[in-house]
């Protein structure tokens, strides 16, 4: 924490001389280019240090939670596509592994180890959505160009796989809805050396480069009890040197199958927050090679009657197919009555979280998502208040804050 | 000034000021040499100021990356403040809660200025017909283009800023935006067989852009 | 997991009062039902300090409204409008617990900012979308929408389109 100025009584006649007599309140955002997405937080300020800070979100707010009580389950996976929007397949494999455990159904090995990877390349993808506009704000205007490079090597292959380079609704219930092109596997591989390339970069651009860390190291520090009790998770928490990742501690899809390390930070400052990501996407490529040596045969999509579309021959050929294959294009699945179930995944932001009732119909009665964004953003006033206003822009950017997630 | 037959590509007419270039031209329904010249230097400078809020502000930076480079195009900067840019890119979702603060930022724009819609939500709501979404942002300041996708990919926007480019050389530049929305509306008015008794741009009845 | 989080449940109810709480089991795990929201800062407190596995993040508060359940579902509707669900993480053993409360629209739900600080923002958006209030929260206002909205979106009786047509001040 900065030293914040003493009080005035308390001066002495030189020390008063050189204090700020006004406080100004100052406005940063909606429209501001450092808040990535729209965010507003009024500072007050004394000279240049901050010494009351006050946020203020909703202006993205879609009611998105609303909208999903008028939606199928199959068409829900919109809705989580445009909260995370940088690492969208995180979101879809979240939404749908709480479809799954509501409905109750297996998803064959290969859907798993599917998901799988291509949560890993979203969670690449948005990492360096993360580290380089932050790097921008500060002052870095390079690495910008180098996480950009990835990130357009990750959606190509996204765009290979689902069609889509962003908002991809690739998952359904059961599994995904396409099996991955011939060339997948040989593309994805020619990508991993990519990433090791790049961020062995960033570790030379911004490592030890002094400005650098005398503009991130120390600042925005948040101790890793306090990180607890506002409820962060994810890089974040990472970074204040809590071992906390969901992907280990309570294994989903195949990742208990996997051996990567979870990087950890001490300080739980902006240069810890920012270096715990650029070790993840190594750890992320590492997943990735392990999966694709892993990846079984067979179906990506579960055969359970009341929910998945029957292979077209089947509903071309047998009435009992037809019939199923209108239902569920027309009502979509339906859920087994008054079942709440509560699925989290590590998105990369931390955890994100789907509540979901059911009501026995095709739509959610109520559907509620944990965003990790959402208890990261409420501390920002506990970390920046007594610092610098030039150490604004450098937090926030770290906290990764994407205001699709934050406001829903 | 008298009015010349438009074929005459050499006409040379003598004018004291921008203002009777563009009347001048006008009449002759081209651009003269001395607009010609501002509309080029325009639309090769265009500064954007990119309004993202959502998911297609993403796909936006995209273009500004390094694979589309929107700086080829001479949109160098992307500059933040409106008073520096002429170019506005709504990319995103605007809800009600963000609705002013984009009324002020395009007023606060200084003329030239033309705006580009990106994506499904910032031209119609998109899929949010919420209680909190606003349904086009065309219902607060007026459009130039509309790029629809949920998000458009980087090369549909870069599509909307040439054609925005073409657009800028065949038009006079001596026109707020106010009176090129007015004189676009008269036109396709106009093109449809009906006179323009009175000029309503939004539902309001107010044409006070 | 779900046997260490029955344990703890079952340490709750033993330092809680006789009756205070019913445990039961679903989907998601061990649901600790608490039959008066007077015991809840007292039973979030007890779990937070809990010998074997505390209880030390609050992941989240969850609303539902009930409203409609009997029109939608045929079962018989629940007593009261709302329910409430903090959902408890442990950080060291790694498990979940779901404390439950019900309550009606007109009650003052005592606020848990003084055990979880992450219950400040999930407060104000269970305020924000529900109405329900909250005592003992340092600013209870709404986060997302604008102050002057009025209305709750997710009641079940808010439409989605909301209820006004839109209006702009034209400056």
């Amino acid at each position: 924490m900065k030293e914040v100025f003493p009080r005035l009584a308390e001066c002495t006649e030189d020390e008063r001389l050189d204090l700020c007599a006004e406080r100004m309140v100052l406005n940063w955002g909606p429209s501001h280019p450092a808040t990535h997405g729209t965010l507003r937080v009024i500072l007050e300020l004394e000279g240049e240090t901050i010494v009351h800070c006050d946020t203020e979100i909703g202006f993205l707010h879609r009611g998105l939670e609303k909208l999903a009580e008028s939606w199928n389950y199959n068409q829900c996976v919109n809705i989580s596509d445009r909260l995370n929007y940088c690492s969208v397949f995180i979101n879809n494999v979240g939404w749908h592994q709480t479809c799954e455990k509501l409905f109750g159904i297996q998803v064959p090995e290969r859907a798993i180890y599917l998901r799988m990877i291509l949560s890993e390349i979203s969670r690449i993808a948005d990492h360096m959505v993360c580290i380089g506009p932050n790097a921008v704000d500060i002052g870095a205007l390079t690495p910008f160009w180098y996480t950009w490079d990835i990130r357009e090597q990750a959606y190509d292959l996204l765009e290979m796989v689902t069609g889509a380079r962003m908002t991809t609704a690739f998952t359904r219930v059961g599994g995904l809805s396409a099996d991955i092109p011939e060339g997948f596997d040989a593309k994805t591989r020619a990508f991993l050396p990519e990433v090791y390339r790049v961020m062995d970069e960033l570790d030379s651009l911004l490592a030890k480069n002094r400005i650098f860390n005398d503009r991130t190291r120390g600042v925005g520090a948040l101790s890793a009890d306090e990180a607890i009790s506002y409820g962060w998770t994810g890089p974040c928490l990472r970074a204040c040197g809590v071992a906390h990742d969901l992907r280990v501690a309570n294994p989903y899809l195949a990742y208990g199958d996997m051996d990567f390390d979870i990087p950890v930070g001490e300080a739980g400052d902006t240069y810890d927050r920012i270096f715990v990501r650029i070790e993840e996407c190594r750890q992320s490529a590492k997943i990735i090679s392990q999966a694709l040596d892993k990846l079984p045969g067979g179906p990506v999509l579960s055969d359970d009657k009341q929910v998945v579309l029957p292979p077209k021959p089947a509903v071309y050929t047998q009435a009992e197919a037809l019939i199923h294959h209108f239902e569920v294009v027309i009502f979509g699945p339906r859920a087994p009555v008054a079942q709440t179930v509560y699925e989290a995944v590590e998105g990369a932001n931390g955890e994100l979280g789907f509540m979901v009732v059911s009501d026995g119909s095709n739509k959610p009665y109520r559907l509620h998502i944990r965003p990790p964004c959402f208890y990261i953003f409420s501390a920002l006033p506990r970390l920046i208040t007594g610092s610098l206003l030039a150490d604004l822009p450098a937090t926030v950017a770290s906290l990764n804050i994407i205001a699709g997630e934050l406001d829903r | 000034m008298s009015t010349q037959d438009c074929s005459d590509k050499s006409l040379k007419v003598a004018v004291a000021s921008l203002e009777e270039a563009a009347s001048v031209a006008r009449e002759m329904k081209r651009p003269g040499a001395l607009e010609q010249f501002v509309n080029w230097s325009r639309k090769h400078s265009l500064w954007p100021i990119p309004f993202g809020t959502a998911c297609c502000a993403i796909e936006f930076m995209g273009m500004v990356g390094s694979s589309l480079d929107l700086s080829r195009f001479g949109a160098e900067f992307v500059r933040f403040s409106p008073r520096q840019c002429d170019l506005m890119i709504v990319a995103g979702t605007i809800v009600n809660k963000m609705a002013p603060v984009l009324r002020k930022i395009y007023l606060q724009m200084a003329e030239p200025k033309w705006v580009i819609s990106m994506g499904a939500c910032a031209c119609s709501g998109g899929m949010f017909n919420t209680y909190s979404v606003l349904q086009g942002i065309d219902r607060i300041i007026p459009v130039d283009y509309y790029v629809p996708g949920c998000p458009p990919r980087p090369e549909a926007v870069l599509y909307a800023i040439l054609e925005l480019q073409k657009r800028i050389s065949e038009e006079s530049s001596v026109l707020s935006s106010k009176e090129r929305h007015r004189e676009a509306w008269v036109r396709g008015l106009k093109a449809r067989g009906r006179t323009p008794k009175s000029i309503i741009l939004h539902g309001k009845g107010e044409d006070s852009l | 997991m779900t046997d260490t989080a029955r344990e703890a449940a079952k340490r709750l109810a033993a330092k809680m009062r006789t009756g205070a709480l019913r445990m039961s089991e679903d989907k998601r795990g061990v649901v600790v039902e608490l039959n008066s929201a007077g015991d809840l800062i007292q039973a979030l407190e007890f779990v937070k300090k809990d010998s074997e596995s505390p209880f030390d993040m609050l992941m989240t508060i969850s609303a539902v409204d009930w409203l409609r359940w009997k029109e939608q579902t045929g079962m018989p509707q629940p007593e009261k409008r709302y329910s409430l669900t903090y959902n408890l993480y442990s950080m060291s053993k790694k498990v979940r617990l779901f404390v439950q409360i019900a309550i009606m629209p007109a009650d003052v739900v005592p606020s848990a900012v003084s055990v979880y600080a992450s219950a400040n923002w999930a407060e104000r958006e269970v305020f924000d979308m529900f109405g329900i209030q909250f005592g003992g929260h340092p600013e209870l206002r709404r986060i997302y929408l604008p102050e002057d909205f009025s209305g709750h979106p997710l009641q079940k009786d808010f439409p989605l389109q909301g209820h006004e047509p839109q209006d702009f001040p034209q400056e």
